[in-house]
């Protein structure tokens, strides 16, 4: 917690902050596709235009959408999570919002999945 | 939806202050910023209205964006590099007001 009312967590401009790593960071195949979700999703892919990409009804998500979910995350989880868990989770929080999908549908997402061939048997097809 | 299109109410030179608020919800003026004056570096466009956009709402009619240009001295009064030092942040009308007399606007040629 910054402590000054009306600052958000995400709000650090301006504030002391560790020496900066400048080199490349290697990215996750999950993270890869995290950001690829979000260029589909936010209609950047068809048009530079995001603009007129969603006006055309070719976005299903806003950036400025996708801020306001991980700015309201609490403290500890934007603390806790890494960068593109906050936007897998922010996608996810607009998505059920604007009723894209369901939190059924989501949580059957997020069930384990069924061992593996030549598993324990008896977990279901 | 058809509003107007909202008219700059600034130019290029003008000294402005950002209002000093702390509203609820999404927000796209950094806080360190909140209440110190600038002055207008350019005028950026128009653009929806992030705040309105946030919620999914189409954030009409586009408002416009400015670059405003801080002394950081004036951000930060313990700042302790170069005294003429600048940062520019790109705020939208909404949050700006008329400041005070001009200040020696930095980097003005009148």
């Amino acid at each position: 917690m910054s402590g000054v009312a009306g600052k958000g967590i995400h709000d650090v401009g301006g504030d002391p902050a560790p020496a900066c790593d400048p080199d490349d960071h290697p990215h996750e195949y999950w993270e890869r596709r995290v950001d690829a979700l979000m260029v589909l999703l936010s209609g950047a892919a068809r048009s530079p235009d995001v603009a007129a990409a969603s006006r055309a009804g070719a976005a299903l998500l806003r950036v400025d959408q996708i801020r306001r979910q991980i700015e309201a995350l609490g403290s500890r989880a934007y603390g806790e999570m890494s960068y593109y868990e906050r936007w897998s989770h922010a996608i996810a929080g607009v998505l059920l919002e604007s009723g894209v999908i369901t939190t059924a549908e989501l949580a059957r997402c997020m069930e384990p999945r069924a061992a593996a061939p030549g598993g324990s048997a008896g977990a279901g097809s | 939806m058809t509003a107007a299109a909202v008219d700059p109410a600034f130019r290029v030179g003008d000294r402005v202050r950002v209002r000093r608020s702390d509203p609820p919800g999404h927000v796209r003026t950094p806080f360190y910023c909140r209440g110190h004056s600038g002055t207008v570096e350019r005028i950026c466009g128009r653009f929806p209205n992030p705040e309105e956009l946030a919620y999914g709402r189409p954030g009409l009619p586009p408002i416009p964006l400015y670059r405003v240009r801080f002394l950081c001295r004036d951000l930060w009064p313990d700042y302790a590099e170069h005294p003429s030092d600048v940062v520019e942040i790109e705020i939208f009308q909404h949050w700006l007001e008329p400041a005070a007399a001009p200040a020696a606007p930095i980097g003005a040629k009148r």
